[in-house]
């Protein structure tokens, strides 16, 4: 079955639980990290690549047609995502804040845009489609990964 | 309006000595020039009091303060029963200093008062009237902010608890301005609020309110109105009519002598419990995206989480920030954490493509600093 999978605006946005960022917007989150008090960072968890993002082009004959709309995601070299509260979330040029859908938390989205479709058959077509990737995942218009394997951020480590 | 103006500065001042409170600071002006009560619900300790202390102190007024208990008597209230005069066999009451000679009154725990409270205190907060044995007074009360933990579920005091128009659910600050609120806190008595605004500047604003133009806005609170009712939920006819007052302070506050569909927003707080308000948030979204207030800011955006709020409250912040850059080395690195929570808010609450332009610029200038 081929699904094509719209975003819309979301309006008001999440509260951001977490981000990311993709290529050289991912170097410089990491160099942020380095300059973190280590009270903040306790409160931030990370995954990092290698990942197995999943990519729009990447399967010819895909589940899911991405919307192009997005224009945040730039390079697939590295990425790196924080899990945290959103108040202890840093800021870095070109991140992408994610927030769990409030229906079904284990599916990170950008705060500001949702699928026009309802996110609990997004999530039943993402884990049947991608049994790889275990909950919770991040969806972007352009991807998708798994956020399961984040773990405590080491401020010393980020930035290497 | 100068007026508006200098309430403007006296909320300001009032917010500046507290957390996450600028929204309870901005809703006791509205009221105030609504001439409306406010009720604030939420657990002790979440600066009520203190908020409702430093409006009162920078609006000049005089103001009477209560906790109130099941075993409060009406006198501490409304004042002693006059000895001389009950010997002639006349109940009067000594009202001096007392809730019946305050322009701005705030009761804690509000819904624990007797019903002999309560009746007297309906008649001063609907008719501005206190009545009580032979001693019948005007009262010169510009707004009361009463406070409880909780709404009542008993019917009799709900039916009093519907004379609060408006209605502001509080949560405790979050856990990352723990440092602001302790900060803020040390320094409250050293930094005082001074008056800014008078009770005259409030009657002018109420006078110029009760002036404004709502007839091109009426179909649209109808429609509005009939909108909640299919989302499930009601307003009382009463607080459908007085909402007007609010949407007609709002306008003015924003320097409107007509409503317009961006003074809609007030309408969320007439809406009695929190969940109801979630849901008329969310049945009126196209309409509320509309709303903005530049002069309250905080209330507007808290009221509608419509972006239109949310950008100018941003923004705001945003020049208030920049325009205090620290004038220490040590005060840099906290100052430009701020910047980038400023920048945060930004990018998680607007998309690329749906940033204001002015919000944009902002943007790019905090960019600047953040890199110095």
């Amino acid at each position: 079955m081929s699904l094509t999978l719209e975003w819309e605006d979301r309006e008001p946005p999440l509260a951001p639980a977490g981000l990311v960022a993709f290529g050289p917007d991912a170097t410089l989150l990491a160099e942020r990290l380095t300059r973190l008090d280590a009270h903040v960072a306790e409160h931030l968890r990370g995954v990092s690549s290698p990942l197995t993002p999943t990519r729009r082009g990447e399967y010819t004959e895909s589940d899911f047609s991405l919307s192009p709309r997005w224009t945040g995601v730039r390079g697939w070299e590295t990425l790196l995502a924080l899990l945290g509260p959103h108040e202890w979330l840093p800021w870095s040029p070109g991140v992408i804040y994610l927030a769990p859908d409030p229906t079904v938390p284990v599916l990170f989205l950008p705060t500001t845009q949702r699928p026009t479709v309802p996110p609990t058959l997004v999530l039943a077509a993402l884990t049947r489609r991608f049994p790889e990737l275990r909950p919770p995942l991040a969806l972007l218009p352009t991807c998708c990964f798994s956020l399961a394997d984040a773990s405590p951020v080491r401020v010393n480590q980020a930035a290497r | 309006m100068e007026a508006a103006a200098r309430l403007r500065a006296a909320v300001e001042s009032a917010a500046s000595g507290l957390v996450e409170r600028e929204a309870v600071a901005e809703a006791i002006a509205l009221c105030a020039v609504a001439g409306e009560h406010l009720l604030l619900i939420g657990p002790p300790g979440t600066a009520k009091s203190e908020a409702a202390r430093r409006m009162a102190k920078t609006l000049d007024g005089s103001y009477f303060e209560y906790l109130l208990g099941r075993f409060t008597e009406p006198s501490e209230l409304f004042g002693p029963i006059d000895l001389r005069r009950l010997r002639e066999g006349i109940v009067e009451t000594e009202t001096s200093g007392m809730l019946p000679e305050a322009e701005l009154a705030f009761l804690d725990e509000i819904f624990l008062g007797s019903t002999a409270i309560l009746n007297t205190l309906l008649a001063i907060l609907n008719e501005r009237t206190f009545r009580r044995g032979s001693t019948q007074l005007a009262v010169p009360l510009r707004l009361c902010i009463g406070a409880s933990n909780a709404l009542p579920d008993e019917g009799a005091l709900a039916a009093f608890a519907d004379r609060f128009l408006v209605r502001l659910f509080l949560d405790p600050v979050a856990d990352a301005l723990l440092e602001d609120l302790l900060e803020q806190g040390w320094n409250r008595q050293r930094l005082a609020p001074e008056p800014l605004a008078t009770l005259a500047d409030l009657d002018r604003l109420s006078a110029a309110c009760a002036r404004v133009e709502l007839a091109s806005i009426r179909p649209t609170l109808a429609q509005a109105l009939r909108t909640l009712r299919q989302a499930g939920v009601t307003l009382s006819d009463r607080r459908a009519v007085r909402t007007q007052r609010l949407i007609a302070a709002a306008a003015t506050l924003a320097g409107r002598t007509e409503a317009t569909p961006a003074d809609l927003w007030p309408l969320i707080y007439a809406v009695p419990t929190r969940d109801e308000q979630a849901l008329a948030r969310e049945a009126l979204r196209p309409l509320l995206a509309a709303t903005e207030n530049a002069a309250l800011p905080h209330a507007a955006e808290e009221a509608s989480l419509g972006p239109l709020a949310r950008a100018q409250r941003l923004s705001g912040g945003i020049k208030k920030l920049l325009a205090a850059p620290p004038d220490t080395p040590d005060a840099l690195a906290p100052w430009k954490l701020r910047l980038e929570g400023a920048l945060r808010e930004i990018d998680a609450g607007f998309a690329p493509e749906r940033l204001p332009a002015d919000l944009a610029q902002l943007r790019q200038k905090l960019i600047e600093w953040v890199r110095v």
